[in-house]
Formats: structure tokens, C-alpha cells, sequence
């Protein structure tokens, strides 16, 4: 059993998924926390989903919206794409399941910013972008913060919706927890230690990173008024 | 900010950059099987690649979810399920090429205990019965497959109503989720009995688990233990995928698979 392959599989697949949750969920948390959305509930239960769902389920809802039957899996296989098998399929059924974490933090964390500083900004002559730049996301950094370490780590650990759109192929879509499942399975405990050691390092390291930027975002915050 | 957007840029580079780049233009064939035989084929995958002249790769997982994402047209050429069912309804819908089914392998269930397990040694189902029945109702439990889920554990319901034993083991009864589980139960101790397939035995570590009793075929009725294998219709390499269930049907594989404590038809 190659072990490399699974362990760099799951950190591209992990840290591109987060990059999309991030990128995202944080501006459907923006769209739902600075406007009047028709229709609000609606959409975010349907964001929401994911977290409710079994994993199996959503992958298994994935995998019919994505497979050739359905009209996106048309539209892709028209294009030349196959999506089912490939590492990108297992980006998308970690960033499925982490939006939720990402969007639900976000929004709190947004909707947590003193309006009043908000609208300080606003009667200097600040433009809405701006506004949001300067004033709101440093103030939501930490809440920010904490939904993507969930993100990631929600992504790092995804089984059961990777397995089905992704497939559990050894050196191709077989990611950690896949891997982790085959080596328990099959009685290998050398190699399902490893794996086991590399994921505890693994969250350890992301704890680690959070709450050194957590700590930073904090100091900027008090020093924020004097500039 | 900026620099967690720094980090976010470096961390998004290395995993692009880690990104295996693009393999010529070999052909590739997918052969979905049943998580049973991970490890017996992945020891075969480099000389079947030699054979066919093409790439391997197997996708591993339950039978049932192989066959969803082969019914939602996921790029499977080869099927090699451990339940007939399974591959019975993909060819209902035409989804299997026809004629390529080929019912390679069977399998056993057995009954196991802990190292100090002592073996049942029994000629007629008579014999068996009553020395089984007396094991049984000694036990405090015995653990299963879940007989919703997982075959070992249908097939170990099924042998069990053969002997008339059902009734005794019905309340205590540890349903796991999958047969490996059931060989950890027995193997850590928290079961003194289970029943898993002959092959499982054969992956534990040895001096773990005993192997006290083998149900015979009979025992299972009209269903007996299957593992077929077919070309999928929608297959784009599928002279590579006949290939493929010859090499399956070799003398190379027929040894690998009689190692791993499978029966060949």
C-alpha cells in the first residue's frame, strides 16, 4: 500500500475545496446577511442540507446530478468532462459537504460587525466595497477564521460522498479516510496507524495555524481605531 | 489579511503544483469490485496490466454502491460484485454486456471463536446440529453482519434457519455494520462467536481467531455465495475488459485466489 499518494491526494483535494467554500460561502454569507433575499429560508436549508444528510446520501445526490443521465452530466460530457472518478469530484463533494460550515460561520460572523462602525465608514465617504474591505471583514476575520479551520477539517475527513462520486481507486481518488477505511479493513494496522498519525498531525497543525492567526486578527482589531 | 491570503495563494500553488501532471495516452480500464477483494486483487493488478496491455485501476467499495454510480454511468468497464443481486439487476436493465457474466468465485461462511475455540468436528448436519446448538446456547452473544446490509450476514441468517438454530441466537445477537467488524468483535474479544467468511479468516492476524465450524453450501438454500464478474455496456475499451475477466479466469489469479481462501467454480 502506497501511503504517499493518499496523504498528498488528501491535502490538494482539502485545501482546494477550502479555497472554494471559502471563496464561496463567504460571499453567499454576505449576499444573505447585507440584503433581503427572496426566498431566505428556502435557500439557506438547501445550503444547509449537506449537514443533515447522511454523507452516502449526498454523494449519492451528487452522483446522479453529475452522472451522465442528468442534465449537468449531459452538459459536461458534451464538453469532453468526466467528472465521476476523478480527484476533481472529490473537491467537489468535500466543498458540498463543508459549505454549510463555512457559510453558517461566516454569516455569524458578519452579522456579528458593529453596524455603526460600518456606517462610520460610510459618512467618511467610503464606497459599499470598501466598507466591506476595510471595516467589516477585519472585524469578521476570527469568525472567518473558524469556519474554514471547520471547513478544512470537515473536507480533510469526507467519506462517504467522496466514495461515491469519486470512487475508492488506489494512486487516483483513494484519499486518507479511504485509504484509512481500506488498511482497517484488510487488517494492514501498520499502515492504518500512519495514516491515523498523519491525520492527528494533520488537525493539530490547522488548531495551530487558526489560533496564531486568531490571536493576530485580535491584536489588528484593538489597534483598528487609531488609524 | 494579507497575509492569510499569502498562505491561502502558497497553500492553492502546492496543491496545484502536487497535481499529478497529465499520463499519455494509455488505455485505462476501471474494474469496480466488491471491497471483499481488495487485497487478493491488488496483488494482481501489476501482472494484469502486463497481460491486457493497459492500466488498471480498481475502484473498491460495497456491491450496492457500485452498482449506483454504474447505473448513473460512471466510467466502469469491468463489474466484479460479491452478491448476485447486484449484478442481476444491472443486466435487468441491460447495463451488462451480455453473455460476459462469468460466476468466478464462491465463498463459505464459518463459524469462529477466540484462539481457545475448539473446532467442531462433525460428518452428518445431525452431528453438527447438536454440538453447534450446544455451543450457541452457551454463548452470551453472537455477532453478525447486519442481514439488511451485509451479505456475510443474510447468508449467516440463512445457514443458521437451515439448523434450526435461529431461535436460540435471535436475542443475542450483535448485528456489525460490516463482516470485518464482526471478525474484530471475535478477534478483541467482545464476542466470543461470530460469522464471517471463510477469506476473512484467512486476513486476521494468525493465533487471532479459530475457525470452529464451515456451513456447508446446502445450508444456504437457492442462494449460494456468488462473486459474478461482467464487461459493463458502457464500457469504451471492452476488448481490454475481456481481457481483463480472462486474466480473472488464468491460472496467475486462480492461485491468488485460492490463497486468499476463495472457491473457484
Amino acid at each position: 500500500m502506497n501511503l504517499l499518494s493518499p496523504i498528498l491526494l488528501s491535502l490538494r483535494v482539502a485545501v482546494l475545496a477550502t479555497a472554494l467554500t471559502l471563496a464561496i460561502g463567504l460571499g453567499l454569507a454576505r449576499l444573505f446577511a447585507s440584503r433581503t433575499v427572496p426566498l431566505r429560508r428556502i435557500w439557506e436549508s438547501l445550503i444547509l442540507l449537506p449537514m443533515v444528510f447522511p454523507p452516502t446520501i449526498t454523494g449519492y445526490l451528487l452522483l446522479v446530478v453529475l452522472g451522465k443521465r442528468s442534465p449537468v452530466g449531459t452538459l459536461l460530457s458534451q464538453l469532453g468532462l468526466s467528472v465521476i472518478f476523478t480527484w476533481g469530484a472529490a473537491v467537489i463533494a468535500s466543498f458540498v459537504v463543508s459549505l454549510p460550515l463555512m457559510f453558517q460561520n461566516c454569516k455569524a460572523a458578519l452579522l456579528g460587525v458593529d453596524r455603526q462602525l460600518e456606517d462610520a465608514g460610510r459618512t467618511l465617504g467610503l464606497r459599499e466595497s470598501r466598507v466591506f474591505l476595510r471595516i467589516t471583514l477585519p472585524l469578521a476575520t476570527p469568525g472567518i477564521l473558524g469556519g474554514t479551520a471547520l471547513s478544512f477539517a470537515r473536507a480533510l475527513g469526507e467519506f462517504g460522498a467522496t466514495l461515491m462520486v469519486a470512487g475508492n481507486i488506489p494512486g487516483r481518488t483513494q484519499t486518507i479516510p479511504l485509504a484509512l477505511y481500506a488498511a482497517v479493513e484488510g487488517g494492514h494496522r501498520v499502515e492504518a496507524n500512519i495514516l491515523l498519525a498523519v491525520t492527528v498531525v494533520l488537525s493539530f497543525a490547522v488548531v495551530a495555524v487558526v489560533s496564531i492567526y486568531e490571536r493576530r486578527g485580535s491584536g489588528s482589531r484593538r489597534v483598528a481605531p487609531r488609524r | 489579511m494579507k497575509s492569510l491570503a499569502g498562505v491561502l495563494a502558497v497553500s492553492v500553488a502546492v496543491a496545484f503544483g502536487s497535481a499529478p501532471c497529465a499520463v499519455g495516452q494509455q488505455t485505462e480500464i476501471v474494474v469496480s469490485a466488491a471491497a471483499s477483494l481488495t487485497d487478493v486483487l491488488g496483488s494482481l493488478s501489476s501482472q494484469a496490466e502486463r497481460v491486457i496491455g493497459a492500466k488498471v485501476l480498481f475502484n473498491f467499495g460495497g456491491s450496492g454502491a457500485l452498482r449506483r454510480q454504474i447505473e448513473e454511468g460512471a466510467p466502469v468497464d469491468v463489474f466484479f460484485s460479491a452478491s448476485t443481486e447486484d449484478v442481476e439487476a444491472l443486466e435487468a436493465k441491460g447495463l451488462l454486456v451480455a453473455g460476459s457474466r462469468n460466476d468466478l468465485l464462491s465463498n463459505t461462511v464459518v463459524l469462529i471463536g477466540g484462539p481457545q475455540a475448539s473446532p467442531i468436528d462433525a460428518t452428518t448436519m445431525a452431528n453438527a446440529t447438536d454440538a453447534l446448538r450446544a455451543l450457541l446456547s452457551g454463548a452470551s452473544v453472537l455477532a453478525i453482519g447486519n442481514p439488511d446490509t451485509v451479505p456475510a450476514g443474510r447468508y449467516a441468517v440463512r445457514a443458521l434457519t437451515t439448523y434450526g438454530l435461529f431461535s436460540i441466537v435471535k436475542s443475542k445477537l450483535a448485528l456489525a455494520g460490516n463482516v470485518r467488524e464482526v471478525l474484530q468483535y471475535v478477534q478483541n474479544g467482545s464476542a466470543p462467536l461470530g460469522i464471517v467468511f471463510a477469506t476473512d479468516v484467512l486476513a486476521a492476524p494468525p493465533g487471532t481467531v479459530r475457525q470452529i465450524y464451515s456451513f456447508p453450501e446446502s445450508s444456504l438454500g437457492d442462494h449460494p455465495i456468488l462473486y459474478p464478474v461482467a464487461v459493463v455496456s458502457a464500457s469504451k475499451h471492452k476488448d481490454e475488459a475481456m481481457k481483463m475477466i480472462e486474466f480473472l479466469q488464468g491460472n496467475a489469479a486462480r492461485e491468488a485466489f485460492r490463497a486468499a481462501g476463495f472457491i473457484l467454480k
